[in-house]
């Protein structure tokens, strides 16, 4: 069974498959036969593109980048994988080796990571009580923590071997006040309450929603965020793994607007959200958080 | 990039291993169990745990060597039985995962990124078994009657439908889904799901005792039991069971709830979904419906 990241990439499949199959056995009809798929001269490894697909969902699909996309991995015998942590691979004929998923993609599983605090003895993080569990509530700019990856949503597993269940937000940055200087290792499972979803900008650029406050209130009809199942009474936490969340509208809009085709927006449930940055001062979320493009 | 666990025990289990490994030392591959470790001060280099055995009660988790290099091996396709040890390093994005390795459940419940396409027909009465509802303008699946043509094609409590033989089911209401699944074609119905979107699995070990430290109540996490592998994984309160080692437990009483727990194997994956989410996905579902007809089968690999 094949996993895609987008539904576009899963149609896209779909249209390749079909003339595949058509271009190998022609005495099969192939789904979409009303035009004849040209075999291609060059014989070359995957069948010239359906001519109509440029329009295709009103996305303007060049051939030559999804076949690029497709090629790249030419050792295996289905379009473009992207690895995850599981065993389980995606084909992406569209959407292809987008940097923003691979910036954005929650990890399945638990990591460690080891900070320092700076020479003012912090480390820039800020946490909060969540269900018995510790998150991360605040990432600030420039700090060790951001240097290590943290992220906001990040459950806080462990803090130099102790479990952080039980603990109330002011006992862990207590424990984190104490911590020695040089090293402070942390176990982090990767923002538990988070998902992410790709979506494709259509002619227009517009990926299909609108949002106040960060907070997503609608979705356009036959958009690309409605094909792709995006829910309002979400906050929008990261767009191609940035984290966006303290930014002026008008400053997503811009980040949105110059996002590239492919967009990844990770999202959180409202109501979590809301109860993470509950007594957070909004000119501390306005002015200290972190905004920087994440290293893959 | 770093390395990814899906336990705790299985990154401190795998350090440990990498630890002995940078050391030099390698453990045998069978009956080091009951091998009394070797403290020869002086000529060997000084090792946090000079044997796996000494381990045996880490985390109150009985850990054998041959277990744990079982779960390499199968892990570690690339590399040579003995030289697991040594620390090659997964490759990016890879779990590592010493003890949980095998785990079917694990692969079960395991929620698949993405989007993907399923072919649904109807029995004889003209049913599908599948129960639709609106949330946040979005159609999820709320019910998989047991026995039903939505289980056997693997239909999950919590499952977002975005497309229903091509049309997109943004901003449908209950009724409208339910009534395109009835005017559907019987022979074939064409839909394309994402994975569970509003759950996540959190993998556990159960400790000597066979706990794994969790008070569920009514299918609710209310209590997580100190210096447990529930504690340790960051399990939370004020989530629900939705499944355990991805067979469905939605609507169990608690007494079968825990036994499912209990023949579980050393290793339980849980599906949770925040309570908040979860009563909301359920609203105005009859309760009886959920108790009586639900879809608890362990599903296929």
């Amino acid at each position: 069974m094949s996993l895609y990241p987008s539904l576009e990439d899963l149609k896209v499949d779909k249209v390749i498959q079909a003339q595949t199959a058509f271009s190998s056995n022609p005495s099969n009809p192939a789904i979409l036969s009303e035009a004849s798929a040209p075999i291609p001269s060059d014989g070359g490894l995957y069948p010239r593109l359906y001519p109509e697909l440029s329009q295709y969902m009103g996305l303007s699909l060049n051939e030559e980048e999804v076949q690029r996309n497709l090629a790249v991995a030419a050792a295996q015998p289905q379009g473009q994988l992207v690895t995850r942590p599981s065993t389980n691979y995606m084909v992406a004929p569209v959407t292809g080796n987008d940097i923003g998923i691979r910036r954005a993609e929650i990890k399945q599983g638990i990591r460690e990571a080891i900070l320092c605090k700076d020479q003012d003895g912090r480390i820039g993080l800020r946490l909060k009580s969540v269900d018995n569990g510790i998150f991360v509530q605040l990432v600030q700019a420039n700090s060790p923590a951001s240097l290590a990856g943290l992220r906001f949503g990040d459950q806080i597993l462990q803090i130099n071997g102790e479990n952080c269940a039980g603990w109330s937000s002011d006992k862990a940055h207590k424990v984190l006040k104490q911590a020695s200087a040089e090293r402070i290792s942390m176990i982090i499972r990767d923002r538990p309450f988070e998902r992410i979803i790709t979506m494709h900008k259509d002619s227009t650029g517009h990926v299909g929603f609108i949002f106040k406050n960060g907070k997503i209130t609608s979705i356009v009809k036959d958009s690309s965020a409605a094909r792709n199942g995006l829910l309002t009474e979400h906050n929008i936490c990261e767009i191609n793994g940035q984290n966006v969340i303290g930014l002026k509208d008008s400053q997503v809009a811009d980040i949105l607007a110059t996002a590239g085709n492919v967009v990844t927006i990770t999202v959180m449930p409202s109501s979590i959200y809301d109860y993470i940055i509950k007594r957070m001062a909004t000119s501390i979320m306005k002015s200290l958080m972190d905004h920087s493009i994440p290293e893959v | 990039m770093a390395t990814l666990y899906p336990s705790l025990e299985d990154m401190k289990g795998h350090q440990v291993l990498q630890a002995q490994a940078a050391a030099g030392v390698r453990t045998p591959a069978t009956t080091v169990v009951t091998e009394k470790p070797k403290l020869t001060s002086g000529t060997e280099p000084p090792v946090l745990y000079p044997n796996l055995a000494e381990l045996e009660n880490y985390m109150g988790l009985a850990l054998s060597s041959e277990e744990i290099q079982k779960n390499l091996h199968s892990e570690d396709s690339t590399v040579a039985p003995l030289q697991a040890l040594t620390p090659v390093g997964p490759s990016p994005g890879q779990l590592v995962a010493p003890l949980s390795g095998n785990s079917a459940g694990l692969r079960r419940a395991e929620i698949k990124p993405g989007v993907r396409e399923i072919h649904l027909c109807k029995d004889e009465r003209g049913k599908t078994g599948l129960q639709l509802k609106n949330v946040d303008q979005g159609i999820f699946v709320q019910l998989v009657k047991a026995n039903s043509p939505a289980a056997l094609v693997g239909l999950r409590f919590g499952d977002q439908v975005l497309q229903i033989d091509g049309k997109n089911c943004a901003g449908w209401s209950s009724d409208k889904a339910q009534r395109a699944l009835k005017k559907a074609n019987p022979e074939k119905i064409v839909m394309v799901v994402r994975d569970r979107p509003f759950q996540r699995t959190v993998t556990v070990h159960k400790d000597s005792t066979g706990h794994i430290g969790i008070v569920v109540k009514k299918g609710k996490i209310v209590s997580l039991a100190k210096d447990s592998s529930a504690a340790r994984n960051g399990l939370l309160t004020h989530h629900c069971i939705c499944e355990v080692n991805g067979q469905n437990v939605i609507g169990m009483k608690d007494k079968q709830l825990t036994e499912v727990l209990a023949g579980a194997g050393n290793v339980v994956t849980l599906t949770i979904i925040p309570t908040v989410i979860y009563e909301h996905m359920v609203k105005r579902l009859s309760s009886g419906l959920v108790k009586s007809s639900m879809d608890h089968s362990i599903p296929d690999l």
